[in-house]
């Protein structure tokens, strides 16, 4: 996900307008008059928390920026803060392109009930348009919306020519949503995207070449993507952390866990990373050690296909190259292909290594709890 | 009988020269899969595990009369080589590769459904049916045949129920993989009907997890069917507001928490579980009840 004034340069690129604005660090010049100050953060209801105020001159705009800017809001970390002209507003449209992964297509969402939540909006009120990639976007998809939100003459023209840019953007852009809420006809009669809520699909990355979006996430998530795993914080330190092949997988582990009632600090899904070798390895259960503290990283890993060996190699590495890592912290839970050769090269370390899944999150959620109670 | 790849079928590999590649066409000739070849661009006339390789899917079909094919592509060549192998008449399609952009995967599952074929995935761990032909990740060597059926999205959890499935004694007719990939070509609608019609099927062992309505089709396409259908939903515990790794679009209507789908399965009357180690305790309730 991006973050508004991120999406709205998605949206400027698209050729969709947009209020002229900028970060309050960098603020244009030119910038002045009635202007609306808006929290930069990763997270809805901003403006219920008060995330987006009205300012009159950059003087009163700049201030509430500095505040806005100086602590969370409603519990999320405030990014950035972007000041933008305030729009005289004659209503208030809903315009969006997504990903409906249950049809497998892109579908557009349009109402004339905008800015509100749209969750909110009745389910008649909601215009839904699904585009066939095979067809891509043909002018009657195009028709039966505009036609559906009552629009004619100029207004019409320039709602369609917005849908098409809209549908365009999601697919020139491999987005998997792009929201305009409210989309503002203006007094003046033009349409302006007042917000943007734009999702890129992190897969086509390769087709983008230098697009750099500000992550969301806590800075073990962060430090886990600069890896190319996947990894998610869930509790405080002290608890299990586990690294699982598969979202399967670690999906089951952290259910089993929970189900057992033990701690948990974190997973990670190694996405692949095998294929690096058994030093990538290493790095992740590193980057686990330094962000997460856990008492016990479980490292749980059926393969089928790769080999347990690349695992085996990781976990010496991380052992040699971290003193905190002792025996007693490390749970290993492997099965399948090279089972016995892994097993070997870690025999000796005095290691705990267990084939069956239950027993290893048993024995990870065991190690969290103090000697005493044991 | 067994479903969707069998005996009969005549299975190539896309990027049978790179490593994963190499690697599956190795273990199928092993384990006696009908492996018939190998699709590489400017490979033809090697072979690989002893099957020959061609430049294009188009060659390869026309030589060796492939009907079925594994995708072992990078992610950036898998549309192509996906939308390649779907023009030349694959009718049974797995594509294997991850992080396959989005909007790849709709072009692919629209072209493979306006075809009539069957597209596996992206991101599938394949279709075996154990002792016949392997078009999956999973080791033939460690499944037994059997008369359960298998339909998931996950390749890592249908390892684990197969495993305990086999400490009960049981095994699998056929192990279908959909793919963790948000948008997929086959759903689990499309496959039960296929183990219902299967006279090697008893039972049915259906792995959701949360995020999208596949699961909730899945309850009206059971209505149809005789045979028990035992379900897992993984991830009962997901933080709703972080992606666990299947790269699950952000936007849903309705309940999809896995809960939720818990819920709907046990109110459907079948045997529902959420932990994965419950799921061969499950099966044997369910082959109890559907015997008395």
């Amino acid at each position: 996900m991006l973050l508004e004034h991120e999406g709205k340069a998605i949206l400027a690129s698209c050729g969709i307008a947009i209020p002229k604005g900028g970060l309050y660090r960098s603020l244009p010049d030119t910038l002045d008059g009635e202007l609306i100050v808006k929290a930069q953060v990763f997270a809805g209801g901003r403006g219920k928390a008060g995330g987006i105020r009205a300012a009159t001159g950059r003087a009163q705009a700049l201030r509430m920026a500095e505040e806005i800017a100086a602590k969370p809001l409603a519990g999320a970390r405030v990014e950035d803060v972007y000041v933008e002209h305030r729009l005289a507003i004659a209503h208030e449209y809903y315009l969006a392109a997504i990903v409906d992964r249950d049809l497998g297509m892109p579908v557009l969402m349009a109402s004339a009930d905008g800015g509100m939540d749209i969750e909110a909006v009745p389910h008649d009120r909601l215009m839904r348009q699904s585009v066939d990639p095979l067809l891509g976007l043909e002018p009657f998809m195009v028709d039966r919306l505009v036609r559906g939100l009552g629009l004619a003459g100029d207004q019409a023209t320039a709602f369609a020519r917005l849908v098409e840019q809209v549908y365009r953007g999601l697919i020139a852009n491999d987005a998997e949503l792009i929201e305009i809420n409210p989309l503002v006809l203006t007094k003046d009669g033009a349409f302006v995207a007042a917000d943007a809520k734009v999702v890129l699909d992190e897969d086509a990355a390769f087709r983008h070449p230098g697009r750099r979006a500000q992550p969301e996430g806590t800075a073990f998530e962060h430090a886990a993507r600069a890896l190319a795993v996947i990894g998610v914080e869930i509790g405080p330190a002290g608890g299990v952390a586990a690294i699982m092949n598969g979202a399967g997988l670690t999906m089951a582990t952290l259910d089993e866990i929970i189900a057992l009632e033990g701690p948990v600090s974190g997973v990670v899904e190694l996405h692949g990373a095998t294929m690096q070798g058994g030093d990538r390895i290493a790095d992740v259960i590193a980057c686990v050690l330094e962000h997460l503290d856990p008492a016990v990283i479980m490292v749980n890993i059926h393969f089928q296909f790769r080999s347990l060996e690349t695992i085996a190699e990781g976990v010496l590495k991380a052992m040699d190259r971290l003193p905190l890592l002792t025996p007693d912290r490390l749970v290993l839970r492997l099965r399948g292909e090279k089972e016995a050769e892994a097993r070997a090269m870690l025999a000796d370390r005095g290691l705990t290594v267990i084939r069956d899944f239950g027993p290893a999150c048993v024995e990870a959620v065991r190690l969290t709890r103090p000697a005493t109670a044991a | 009988m067994a479903i969707i790849v069998d005996t009969s079928s005549r299975i190539l590999i896309q990027g049978i020269t790179g490593p994963t590649g190499r690697s599956y066409a190795e273990r199928m000739v092993r384990d006696g899969t009908p492996l018939v070849g190998g699709v590489a661009p400017g490979r033809q006339g090697q072979t690989v595990a002893g099957v020959p390789v061609f430049d294009s899917v188009e060659d390869a079909v026309a030589a060796t009369g492939a009907d079925a094919a594994l995708s072992a592509v990078r992610s950036t060549l898998a549309m192509g080589a996906a939308l390649e192998a779907l023009s030349a008449g694959i009718r049974t399609l797995v594509v294997y590769t991850e992080n396959v952009p989005l909007h790849d995967a709709i072009r692919m599952r629209a072209y493979a459904r306006a075809r009539g074929a069957r597209l596996l995935g992206p991101n599938s761990a394949g279709v075996i049916s154990p002792g016949r032909a392997n078009l999956a990740d999973l080791n033939d060597s460690n499944l037994r045949p059997g008369r359960i059926g298998i339909v998931s999205k996950s390749g890592t959890l249908t390892y684990e129920v197969i495993d305990d499935l086999q400490a009960c004694g049981f095994g699998e007719s056929s192990v279908v993989c959909l793919g963790g990939d948000p948008v997929i070509g086959t759903t689990y609608a499309d496959v039960l009907p296929l183990f219902e019609a299967d006279a090697e099927t008893d039972l049915v062992v259906l792995i959701g997890e949360p995020g999208g309505r596949l699961e909730y089709e899945a309850i009206s396409a059971m209505r149809g069917m005789t045979k028990p259908v035992v379900a897992y939903i993984a991830a009962q515990n997901a933080p709703p507001e972080k992606r666990m790794g299947h790269a699950g679009a952000i936007y849903d209507s309705g309940d999809t928490s896995a809960a939720a789908k818990l819920a709907a399965f046990r109110a459907a009357g079948c045997e529902a579980v959420g932990r994965v180690t419950e799921v061969a305790a499950a099966v044997e309730r369910a082959l109890r009840r559907a015997a008395a």
